[in-house]
This record gives C-alpha cells, structure tokens and sequence, in this order.
C-alpha cells in the first residue's frame, strides 16, 4: 500500500470541492498483447469501481502506463492536475469529491470490508504475482513474452528480468517465495472459503456494490477468464460458484453494453 | 656523451637546446623567434642524424617509438634537426606514454660515425601504470565526488583504460569505463575507444530525471591539425522519470525505459588560440545523428554551433565574439523529451534562465524540434586589476547581447512563423573560466520575449 504524504493528502483535501470532471482517463497497460495478470485484476477492479459510483472516465492504454505511475503501480487516473494510483486512493480520491459506495455501512462494517480487502490483497494478489513471476511454465508461457512484447530486443528481456527480480524480492519479504505451488493454491483456497462465506447468498457482501465487490470482481473474473499454462488456480476459484456468480453478476451490470 | 668541444660550440651558439627550449608545446615559431647570435644560421650548418636515443623506456613498445623517431633521420642540415627533433617529441607526448621527455642533441662519436653526424637523445619518463585522483566537481545543479583510476600505455603502444566513478549529493552515481587505444603508426592518427557507462542526470527545469545506461564506441580522427572528425555508435538503455508527482502530465507520458541506437558523426574545426578566451580564431562544430538502427527511438538530429573571435585593434585585450548555433531534430518515431533542443541559460542563451526559452507546460520546459541563436559579446579584462595576471586573468567582465528561438512547431504550423518569435537579452556581467570550465554570473540583463515565452518579460537587476 503506497502511503500518502501530508502534502497530497491536504491537496487532495482541498480539491475536495470540484466536482468529478468529465475529461477523467484511466491509465493501464495494453489489454490484448501487454497486461498481466495481477495487473489486469487491479485495473479491473478500478474499472468496476469506477462504474459503480457511476463516475465517467476513458480508458487509455500507454505502454508505460506502469512507469507514468506516481506508485509505480497500475492503474491510475488523470483527474485534472490530479493522478492517483491504485484502488484504494483512488477510493480516497472519489470519497473527497463526495462520491462513495461505503456511506451507509457502519463503523463495524467498514472495518469488516477493510480487513477483506486486505486479506485479497495479501493472499490472491501475491498468488497472482506468484504463478506468473515464480512459476517457471507460466513465466516462460506468458509471463516473459507478453512484459517484453513492448520493448526492442534486448530491452525486453532486461526488463522483465528486473521486473521479476523485484516481485522476487517482494515475495521473499512477504515469505511467499519459498512456498511451493501447492501451498499457494491451499492459501487461495482458504481465502476464497472466507470470501464465499462471507457473501453467502447475497448479491453483494454489504448487500449494495462497495469497493470490496469492485476488488473480488476484478480479481476473479481476471483469474477465471485468463489462459494460462498453470490451470489449478482458475479451478480453484471456480469451485466457488458464489464468487464467480458475483464477478458475472457485476459483468452484466457494469460491463455489458446495452 | 659526445665530444666536449662540439657540444660547448652548440651551447654557446643556439641556447639551451634542451628540455627547455624544446619543452615548449605550442609550435614553435622559428621565423618569428630572434635566435640569438644572427651570425650563424643554423640552416647553413649542414647536419645527418646518425643515431637516435631513447632513453627510459620501460614498457613501451620499440615499434610505435621506432616510427615516431623515424622522420629525424631525414634531416639535412641542423635547423632541420632542431624542428624535426621538436616535431618528434610532440609526437611521443601525443602518444599519452610519457610523462616528461628531454631532447639532447650531440655531435655523434665512435665506430661509424660521420664527419657531420648528430646523435639525439631523448631522456623520457614513463608515467606510472596506474594513476589515481579523486576530485569535486560542480555541475549545473549537482556537486560530485569524482574518484578516478587510470591506467596508461598498458600495453605499451598507448593503450589507455580508465575508470571513473562519481557520487553526487543527490545520491545519484556515474561511473565510466573507457578503453582507448590509439593508432600511431597509421595515417591520421586514429583513436578507437570504447567506453561503457551509466550517468544520471537531473532536470528540475523540465521536471524529469534521465538514468542512461550504454555503451559507447568512438573513432576520432584528423584530417588537419584543427580539423577533428568523431564517428560514433552509441547504444544506450533510457530510463527517464518524473522528478515530483506534480510534475506537469505532458513530462509524465515521457517516462519509462528506452533504448536508443545512434550513429554520430562529429566534425569540430578549432582554430582558435585558446578553448577558453580564445582572443583569436574561429571554432566550428557540425554534429549529425541518426537514431533508429534497433532500438525504440528513430530521429535523425542536426546541430551546428560555430564561433568567431578577433581582438580589437584599438584595444589589444578587448575580445570581440560573434556566435551562432542551429539545430534540427526529425522526429521518425519514440523521440522524447531527452532528445530535444533545449535554449535558455549562460552556457547557450545568457540573460535567460536555464531552459527558460521555448515551449513550457506548468513552468517546465519541454523543449522544441529547431532552434537557433546568436550572439554578440565583448570580453575584456577585470577593470583596476587588469595586466597584474594571477587569479584575475581568469575572469573577464563580459557584454553581451545575444538572441535566439526555440520552436516545437505542431504538424501545419509555419515553421518560419514559428521560428521568428526570437528572444533577445542582452546585459553585463562576469565570466570565469579554466581548464574546461566556465562560469558566469550576470548582474545585470534586459531581456524579452514574444508573448508566447510567457513570463520572461521582464527587466532584471
């Protein structure tokens, strides 16, 4: 989580007044020969949140999109003066303007929400990372060509490997780098139990859309809907159909022109 | 060494020809030059080199010394003797082996000498193999720690490898790899190097920072003593990134890595008497590239900058300067803000802040496709102190007036209405300079802009 400096949060704070514009862009990587997994989840998720507050905004795909960040991360908006990165100031951001999916929740709740979303971030994000960065079929697959398909030769190829040597780094801090495969899937597993336990059979975890619904969204149907090599994690998630309801259910409702 | 007598006579009669009157290194200048004693002239007295010495060699080869000394024995009389002998050593200190080199000249004795028959020796030192230095230096906006190793003649034909490695404040670090290794024997001279390096550089005038990382191959050459032509590839992995998240959004959609393929072709004509205050003479630089072979950057970039001085016949200190400089860039595709034009500041337009001409987004520059600008200066010494040498002959008080366009015309737009929106500034103020470096400050400029320059209208003091 990128932390926010006194000096934007008190320009965030006092941008708080004009209203959401209607020049707003969306930042990501190229969608067809560029995104990767775990980058694809989180621009989704934005999206999906984005379309729940029913902002309007553009997307536009840059090939370095990751390196126009402010975080180093995608995706980020273009709001006026303003680019925020990331779904959670991004949430930050909106709730300043006024807009916000949480308003009604209680204190209880919210916290509730906060814990889930940090619970996806720290185990399906980093599975994420995981089967495209570390597990070698995927890597070589996927992962390496799709990095590299932006890049001259040999820029490519040095890229990726600077990439991966950083998501390594990361992994090993966090202590996902010496698990094997199965482990993570098991983590997956027990985190998508939580989920689906938590959902139960409402159409959404607070009964209205909130961020959390934006964030599985954005991870599941990424997860379920992309080929790779490495199959056993989408089964995984598919197993619960509550989840995969809820990512198809959003799909339709945000996502599907009329 | 040598017989006494002759050597007494040549004492006597032509000054010390030694390390002295030969150490000097500009040319000499013998028509000019009063030679004491006028009744000898010394292209009278006929002379052969018999034998050449070369003393303290240790680990350079005999071959490049052997055809370095090679033209001495083709002297006919002693004048000639005297001017190839300086010739020679000028051309053993070109080879970058030495550290001092003495010339001694003697009537040559023993078996096989003749009866005019000269032997020269030259006494040289080697410099050491390896030689280190650590030292500061001041940039635009930037003090480095610059820590050097440098080792000379490695393989004993001038081969050179050096390394550099420098911390600045910032806490960003250069550091450079040269390997260099001249062609003595071959015409023109030619010096291959290859260096590879990885430089940061800083811009807060257009809010991004540059990392480059690459590699750089270099033939120099000179067709004439002043003419000096540099073919260069140039390969290089770009990593530009804004410096704050303010940053203006149209600095932002430049950032990212990329690697750049440059051919160049550097063509410098030097005829000035000094690199720096140069009272005389003038100095052109025509550089092109072509960026695109491999590579995600393709342009093709011109730039010419000349320089004329003359020193003003009422005044024999007072320097007038004329210079011009023009660029081009073509852009074919991915050319980024690193590789535009950019004006404005006292090393290229003075009176204007750095950067300070041309398109800008939100206070930054961003630099433009074409550009030109002259100028018009008149340097003199410091008034009061003038004539006394010492630290005041490195400054000059300074008058300038100089003028100068930098445009980024967008696809329709006139390219002549563009550039003819000039910025012009003229003031006062001091330069300094040595060795390579120069600083100036001004104390006073006038300066003004068409209204597109925004913000630069205005007097100062």
């Amino acid at each position: 989580m990128p932390e926010m400096s006194l000096k934007d949060s008190i320009m965030t704070s006092m941008n708080a007044q004009e209203p959401w514009p209607d020049n707003v862009k969306l930042f990501q990587p190229y969608e067809v020969e560029q995104i990767l997994l775990p980058d694809n989840a989180s621009c989704l998720a934005v999206q999906a949140f984005l379309k729940m507050c029913n902002l309007p905004f553009e997307v536009e795909m840059r090939w370095n999109a990751e390196f126009m960040s402010p975080s180093g991360r995608v995706p980020f908006i273009k709001c006026g003066a303003f680019v925020v990165s990331e779904l959670e100031p991004i949430v930050q951001f909106a709730a300043n303007k006024g807009v916000t999916l949480c308003g009604r929740l209680s204190t209880e709740e919210k916290a509730e929400m906060r814990a889930y979303m940090s619970l996806i971030t720290n185990v399906l994000v980093n599975a994420e990372l995981y089967i495209s960065w570390v597990d070698t079929e995927t890597f070589n697959a996927v992962t390496r060509v799709r990095n590299a398909s932006v890049y001259p030769w040999p820029l490519g190829w040095l890229q990726t490997r600077s990439k991966r040597n950083n998501v390594i780094k990361r992994l090993k801090a966090l202590h996902w780098y010496n698990k094997t495969l199965d482990q993570v899937l098991a983590d997956v597993e027990q985190c998508c139990n939580s989920l689906s336990q938590r959902l139960g059979d409402r159409d959404y975890f607070f009964g209205t859309p909130t961020e959390l619904d934006a964030l599985v969204f954005g991870h599941v149907f990424t997860i379920i809907t992309t080929r790779l090599p490495c199959r056993k994690l989408a089964d995984i998630v598919r197993r619960h159909e509550t989840l995969v309801a809820l990512a198809k259910r959003i799909d339709e409702q945000y996502f599907k022109r009329p | 060494m040598g017989t006494v007598h002759a050597k007494a006579q040549q004492n006597e009669g032509f000054g010390q020809v030694g390390g002295g009157l030969l150490g000097l290194d500009e040319p000499l200048e013998f028509d000019e030059e009063p030679i004491s004693k006028p009744s000898i002239k010394l292209n009278g007295v006929r002379a052969r080199v018999d034998r050449v010495h070369v003393d303290g060699l240790n680990r350079t080869k005999d071959d490049i010394i052997r055809s370095a000394v090679d033209d001495l024995f083709h002297a006919t009389d002693f004048e000639d003797v005297i001017l190839r002998a300086h010739k020679v050593r000028r051309a053993l200190d070109a080879t970058g082996c030495f550290r001092d080199i003495g010339v001694y000249i003697d009537v040559s004795s023993g078996p096989g000498a003749t009866p005019e028959g000269l032997e020269v020796t030259f006494q040289v030192k080697e410099l050491s193999r390896i030689v280190g230095g650590i030292n500061t230096t001041v940039s635009e906006n930037e003090g480095n720690l610059v820590i050097g190793v440098k080792m000379p003649n490695v393989a004993g034909r001038g081969e050179r490898l050096q390394a550099e490695y420098s911390v600045g404040n910032r806490s960003t670090s250069n550091f450079s790899v040269t390997a260099a290794k001249p062609f003595l024997r071959s015409a023109l001279t030619p010096v291959l190097s290859a260096s590879v390096y990885q430089q940061n550089h800083e811009y807060p005038w257009s809010g991004y920072r540059l990392l480059d990382r690459g590699l750089l191959l270099d033939l120099a050459f000179n067709t004439s003593p002043a003419t000096k032509h540099n073919l260069q590839w140039e390969g290089l992995v770009r990593e530009t990134s804004v410096l704050s998240k303010n940053t203006s959004f149209r600095v932002r959609e430049s950032s990212g890595p990329q690697m750049k393929s440059v051919l160049r072709h550097i063509l410098t004509i030097d005829h000035r008497d000094e690199p720096v205050f140069p009272s005389r003479g003038t100095w052109l630089q025509f550089s092109s590239a072509v960026a695109g072979l491999g590579g995600g950057v393709a342009h093709v970039r011109t730039e010419l900058q000349a320089q004329a001085n003359a020193t003003l016949p009422q005044a024999s200190n007072v320097v007038l300067q004329g210079t011009c400089a023009a660029g081009v860039l073509h852009d074919v595709f991915g050319s980024e803000l690193a590789d535009r034009f950019f004006l404005g500041g006292p090393a290229s337009l003075r009176g204007f802040a750095q950067r300070g001409v041309g398109p800008r987004a939100d206070g930054l520059a961003l630099g433009g496709t074409m550009y030109w600008a002259t100028g018009l200066h008149v340097y003199a010494p410091l008034p009061f102190v003038a004539g006394r040498g010492g630290l005041a002959e490195l400054f000059r008080s300074h008058v300038f007036m100089n003028a100068g366009c930098l445009a980024h015309p967008e696809e329709g737009e006139s390219i002549v209405s563009a550039l003819s929106e000039a910025c012009v500034a003229g003031g006062w103020g001091w330069r300094c300079g040595w060795g390579a470096w120069r600083a100036s400050s001004s104390t006073t400029a006038c300066r003004c802009a068409p209204p597109r320059g925004t913000s630069l209208l205005r007097a100062c003091s």
